[in-house]
């Protein structure tokens, strides 16, 4: 279903009671210049690997769901 | 995100101080440490191939820095802020946001619209959108605090009406420990955590 925006979260310790300015948009100035490379491909199969090995770890899954969420994980590959 | 710059210790490869909005096809806006290295800023798009969208050194971020004081401590902050949800019938987006100390406001980073199902969104692997210490070594010794501060969600109800920013709490979230050499510093259960080894 649509919907709108999230309201912004507030800043509890940094700025307590401090009023939160608009929204700015940056992403001009934060935007990635250049087309993925063949070492981005590479983070990105070692980024999804470390997931896995997150998943193996995790004491709170069961053996069928680290197995559904390894699957799925390495179709991402 | 807590994040020292460098991580310290015996750190020599990956690190992540990272959430991710439980969405199957959501953004993950983290702190990435590289050995020891200038920490940098990242996003990964779940919902993209080509899903490294932004790589931003530390020293490029002076306006989003800033320290702050927790249990006696001054530790070093990022505030990060990603978001997923539907636009349109089977159309989603992907934000990042980060806190702009220098004007007081959020900045928008990062966006993508994309087409997907709720059904790819809600199954499959989620991860945790409590923060995480994500590690890449066995062991870990005498690295700075890390953690994350003041961690909040919001979702929306059926209707998509929006509900209101909760810190985190045990009712949303739990606290694992992989044995990695971390100690806990403190923890404010569950919105606050600080580790080092």
């Amino acid at each position: 279903m649509p919907i709108d925006p999230p309201p912004e979260p507030p800043l509890i310790i940094e700025q307590p009671g401090k009023p939160s300015g608009p929204i700015v948009d940056m992403r001009d100035a934060f935007a990635r210049k250049t087309p993925q490379t063949e070492e981005d491909r590479a983070q990105a199969r070692a980024f999804i690997d470390g997931k896995i090995e997150m998943i193996r770890r995790d004491p709170h899954m069961t053996d069928a769901e680290k197995a559904a969420a390894i699957a799925d994980l390495e179709a991402r590959r | 995100m807590c994040a020292h710059c460098p991580p310290g210790g015996n750190v020599n490869t990956w690190l992540y101080i990272t959430a991710t909005n439980r969405s199957g096809l959501g953004v993950e806006a983290f702190v990435s440490y590289y050995g020891q290295d200038t920490p940098h800023f990242r996003v990964y798009d779940w919902a993209r191939t080509d899903s490294w969208q932004i790589d931003i050194p530390f020293t490029a971020l002076d306006n989003y820095l800033t320290t702050i004081t927790a249990h006696g401590a001054r530790y070093p902050v990022l505030s990060v802020w990603n978001g997923t949800w539907s636009i349109a019938t089977n159309q989603y987006r992907n934000q990042a946001l980060l806190y702009n100390q220098a004007r007081g406001g959020w900045d928008l980073v990062y966006q993508y619209d994309y087409a997907a199902t709720d059904a790819q969104q809600k199954t499959g692997w989620v991860d945790s959108w409590a923060p995480i210490v994500e590690t890449f070594q066995s062991l870990y010794v005498q690295t700075n605090p890390m953690g994350a501060l003041d961690a909040q969600v919001i979702s929306s109800d059926n209707n998509g009406v929006w509900g209101t920013w909760e810190l985190l709490s045990s009712s949303d979230s739990y606290l694992r420990t992989d044995n990695m050499g971390f100690n806990l510093v403190f923890l404010d259960p569950n919105y606050a955590f600080i580790v080092n080894s």
